[in-house]
């Protein structure tokens, strides 16, 4: 049994979502563009997967096993249209970039993932925290790998469009959208996805023959 | 160019003219294996302290399979030994003394031998212990027995119900270029015409075959030969020899019937076609007119210091072959057969058996060893692949064990003639491939049926 | 002669000495011709836009193998090979740092990720080189004006990014002022190792009279082009220029030699090369009239490349066995 900290602590290397388990590529691999999008998606679906996660904890002993999915289902999809009205209503910047992304929550793997696997056999606070956990780790995943391929692709950082937080960290010429410009193209995202995993591994592999 | 655009196989060099046939004496001890050619081994019907002439039965099989062993020498039967076969099995042998006599055993000749029933001539071929040579080295009266019928052996009263050999094919040439035992046999043949003509005669007259064919290399000189197929109504087909495999058994039954034998599992003369090498038929020959068994055996010798074709009895240990040939200094490799289709061989103390045709001997600095990188889809093998496979996907289906696909893509139908290893850059042993894949598959097909 | 060591392997005992970096070397001998056509053309700017290509491929190449701590596959050449094919496809007015990034790319994405040689599914310069051709779509169109050019040729199109086509003056209306035989002949714009059809030509023959590539996929490839720009230019002949036009300019030759006849891009299969390549050349010339601005003949190839294992499935029917129409 883990401590408590373990439980949160664990999505962020240990489980991190899409390195480690390779759940929801599509969200990782569709809205990397921009650090922006990186972020904003890994908070929408962290939060859905917490309070989802709290939620079926809390019902864990009163849902019937042989709907449970559907369930599930009912109850992520809830807080998902929750998500999406209130970003629709104040991060309408944000939103149009998620674009569709934001109602593919409902499907993303991860959430059902934890629900099925975690929250449905755990108490409350131990989802709780497992959730959280697991969200941040997704967040930071996609914010890294939408930092990443943003800097490599225009040579910018999207902090926040709509507060003009942009940082140009490589000026580009006059005219000139993109630096790399592969690197925002879907293949691009492919190729650092596999390039932060190949280093994610090598890390690992160093660290088990360390200890 | 060593590959052809236009037809599959590759292109080899080839002597000439093989040099002349030499006779190498007696040797001082024989060791004659039980095992001669595949097939069960046979069982000694002497006693050790025997005394035994040249051509007196050692060793008898059961009927149906397999061929008698004669003594190749005249002397004292002293031993039972072990012989370690290069494919890894160990068979008895019986080792015989030599008494420097050389007496031969005189069997009761028969001059007209087309008389006898074809059950009798079959069992004279089988105590005679002729083998077939060539691509499958078996006891030629199981050969014809089991193509004569293909559910069982042929019927004790020697009458056959169905005739399925209806051509023969005689080859005059070795199918590994490199060898030139039967070339060097051929440039004779004109004093034995008679004995080929019997051969022949003899072998229809079992199978009922209704045409036989003489299968020559284009450059052959064959003195006597046209004559004899011309009165007799054979038929004479020249082939190129120096395209391998152009003369193994299924190209020369495509080249004599103008279709494709089936090469999965079916041997070639289930398919009506029987290819055999002019040695064989000579050995039947002697088989059944004179009773004479097989005691002595050509051999085609090629070395970095010396080649040439000799005569020696069997049981004669190839070092004295190898020794007789000129090759004096360190070897790195020896491959009984030709470089081709040879079987490689930790050592030279090994006695001639039946089933060698040949000695092909490697300095070490020629040794080519498979580096056996990974295929890197240059396509080289589908284009010489004689039967038409893709020897590369083969090799690749095989390395990582997905044998199922490799028996869909055909594995069996491989003859294993080695032609992919030969041109393939990446220096893949493919024919260690096939090899395996196919004795996995057997290995899972018989574990469950 | 008792007690030496033999050594025992399976047959076959003999080889005939191919290796595969023999047959990359005819590969880069063959591709040579035309290179040298190319810096002839564009001087030494060429010169050093290969060298810089070649000397990009190798480097990534022998880095990655020395952080993965494997056999360096340098001496295959196969890196030099890379580097040259990359740099002889694009113009010769590209900066240095675009050469350098496909290079990098063709090596790190192209080819280490699958393993030794003969693993990558689309030939490795090609996906270095789009990789530079989608991310800068201008760049890679800095054509430059030939030294021996019969008319003057319109390159300052080049940094049009409007120009539809392949190669930069490719008009079909102004076809009529270029003769076949310039064309032909090599006396055109286009990449640098490129232009010259006609020892692009003898490149590939030599390469296929020395086995190293197989003449169905060049066959179809040009068949498909000739066919496809043929029947376009009969039902439109302002929309598509002539076939000869089509198979003499951009990277026809280039491709339907050097890229149709890659290795573990390709099929191995007759029927599959043939078919391959046939449809490969109607893509490209597809490409080209649906107005590709750069690389139609490398976008068709990389294309088909994908789909090689449903070709490879087009076997010949083995010795003896009755073709099955299932
Ligand atoms: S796959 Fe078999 S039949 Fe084909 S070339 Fe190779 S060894 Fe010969
Ligand atoms: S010849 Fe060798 S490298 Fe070429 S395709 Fe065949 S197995 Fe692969």
């Amino acid at each position: 049994m883990r401590t408590l900290t373990q439980e949160f602590t664990k999505g962020l290397w240990e489980q991190i979502p899409p390195f480690r388990l390779v759940l929801g590529l599509c969200p990782t691999l569709a809205v990397t563009k921009s650090l922006e999008g990186g972020w904003g998606m890994g908070l929408a679906t962290t939060f859905v997967l917490v309070c989802s996660n709290i939620l079926i904890s809390a019902l864990r002993n009163v849902i019937p096993p042989k709907v449970r999915i559907a369930t599930f289902i009912v109850i992520i999809a809830t807080f998902v249209v929750i998500t999406e009205l209130v970003m629709k209503a104040y991060t309408p910047m944000l939103s149009e970039t998620l674009g569709v992304f934001i109602p593919l929550i409902v499907v993303n793997c991860i959430i059902l993932g934890r629900a099925e696997a975690f929250a449905s056999k755990n108490g409350m606070g131990r989802s709780l925290l497992d959730g959280l956990g697991i969200g941040l780790g997704f967040t930071l995943a996609l914010a890294v790998l939408g930092g990443l391929r943003e800097l490599l692709g225009t040579g910018k950082l999207t902090m926040f469009a709509q507060a003009n937080l942009d940082l140009t960290i490589i000026p580009l010429g006059e005219g000139r959208e993109f630096l790399f410009k592969f690197m925002v193209d879907p293949p691009g995202a492919f190729v650092c996805l596999g390039a932060m995993l190949l280093l994610m591994n090598l890390i690992s592999e160093r660290s088990a023959k360390a200890a | 160019m060593d590959i052809s655009f236009f037809r599959r196989g590759i292109k080899l060099s080839r002597r000439a003219r093989p040099g002349k046939i030499e006779q190498i004496p007696p040797p001082g001890r024989a060791v004659l294996s039980l095992q001669q050619g595949s097939g069960p081994p046979a069982e000694p019907s002497i006693e050790i302290g025997e005394t035994v002439i040249v051509g007196q039965t050692l060793a008898q099989c059961a009927s149906g399979s397999g061929a008698d062993l004669h003594a190749s020498i005249s002397g004292e039967v002293t031993a039972f030994e072990d012989l370690h076969f290069p494919n890894g099995t160990t068979v008895k042998a019986l080792v015989i003394e030599g008494d420097g006599k050389d007496t031969w055993a005189e069997p009761e000749r028969d001059d007209k031998p087309l008389i006898a029933s074809p059950g009798e001539l079959l069992e004279r071929i089988r105590r005679g212990g002729v083998i077939r040579q060539g691509s499958e080295t078996k006891s030629l009266a199981e050969v014809i027995g089991e193509a004569m019928s293909p559910r069982g052996y042929l019927s004790s009263t020697g009458s056959t119900v169905a005739k399925p050999v209806r051509h023969i094919a005689v080859r005059f040439a070795d199918q590994d270029p490199h060898l030139d035992a039967l070339a060097a046999m051929t440039e004779t043949i004109g004093d034995k015409t008679a004995d080929l003509d019997l051969g022949v005669k003899v072998l229809a007259s079992i199978t009922g075959a209704e045409q036989i064919h003489f299968v020559l290399d284009n450059k052959q000189e064959t003195p006597g030969l046209d004559k004899l197929a011309d009165d007799n109504d054979y038929a004479v087909l020249r082939l190129d020899a120096t395209n391998y495999p152009d003369l193994s058994s299924p190209m020369v039954a495509r080249a004599v019937s103008g279709k494709e034998p089936d090469t999965a599992f079916k041997r070639v003369h289930e398919n009506g076609i029987l290819v055999l090498d002019v040695d064989t038929v000579l050995e039947t020959a002697l088989a059944a007119r004179d009773r004479r068994p097989v005691v002595s055996k050509l051999i085609s010798v090629n070395g970095p210091e010396g080649a040439g074709v000799f005569e020696a009895r069997l049981g004669t240990p190839l070092a004295d072959i190898v020794s007789a040939a000129g090759q004096k200094k360190e070897i790195g490799k020896v491959v009984l057969g030709g470089p081709m289709k040879g079987i490689a061989h930790h050592t030279l103390e090994f006695p001639l058996t039946k089933e060698i045709s040949g000695i092909t001997l490697f300095g070490r600095d020629q040794i080519d060893m498979a580096v056996n990188d990974p295929c890197v889809g240059c396509g080289l093998c589908s284009m010489v692949c004689p039967i038409r496979l893709t020897p590369g996907m083969l090799s690749r289906y095989c390395e990582f064990s997905s044998w199922d696909l490799a028996q869909e893509a055909h594995l069996f139908s491989c003859i294993e003639c080695g032609c992919c290893a030969y041109v393939c850059p990446a220096g893949r042993s493919m024919v260690q491939f096939m090899v395996q894949g196919k004795s996995e598959l057997l290995s899972t097909r018989r574990s469950e049926s | 002669m008792t007690n030496q060591r033999l050594v025992v392997s399976i047959s076959p005992h003999i080889k005939n000495g191919r290796t595969v970096r023999r047959m990359i070397v005819t590969t880069i001998a063959a591709l040579a011709p035309a290179a040298l056509w190319g810096f002839y053309q564009f001087g030494l700017d060429a010169l050093a836009l290969v060298a810089v290509g070649i000397t990009a491929a190798c480097a990534t190449e022998a880095l990655i193998t020395r952080l993965a701590k494997k056999r360096s596959s340098l001496g295959d050449g196969h890196a030099v090979l890379t580097g040259l094919v990359l740099a002889l496809l694009v113009p010769a007015g590209v900066p240095f740092w675009l050469v350098i990034v496909g290079a990098v790319m063709a090596i790190l994405v192209g080819k280490m990720p699958f393993g030794p040689l003969g693993g990558a599914p689309i030939y490795p310069a090609l996906v270095g080189l789009l990789i530079v051709a989608t991310s800068w779509p201008t760049e890679i169109r800095s054509y430059v004006q030939p030294t021996t050019a019969p008319v003057e040729l319109k390159v300052e199109g080049a940094a049009d990014a409007e120009t539809p086509r392949d190669a930069v003056f490719i008009d079909p209306s102004d076809e009529a002022e270029y003769k076949t035989a310039d064309l032909f002949l090599g006396k055109q714009v286009g990449p640098i190792g490129a232009i010259s059809p006609l020892l692009l030509l003898l490149g590939g023959l030599f390469l296929i009279l020395r086995r190293v590539a197989r003449w169905q996929a060049p066959l179809g490839f040009l068949l498909g082009m000739g066919l496809a720009a043929g029947i376009g230019h009969a039902l439109d002949p302002s929309g598509c220029a002539s076939a000869s036009f089509h198979l003499f300019t951009g990277s026809a030759m280039f491709g339907a030699f050097f890229l149709c006849t890659d290795w573990s891009s390709t099929p191995v299969t007759p029927w599959g090369m043939f078919l391959f390549g046939l449809i490969g050349g109607g893509l490209a010339v597809l490409l080209r009239i649906a107005g590709l601005p750069y690389g139609a003949v490398p976008w068709a190839i990389v294309i088909m490349s994908l789909a090689t294992p449903i070709f490879d499935r087009i076997t010949p029917t083995p010795f003896g066995k009755v073709a099955s129409h299932a």
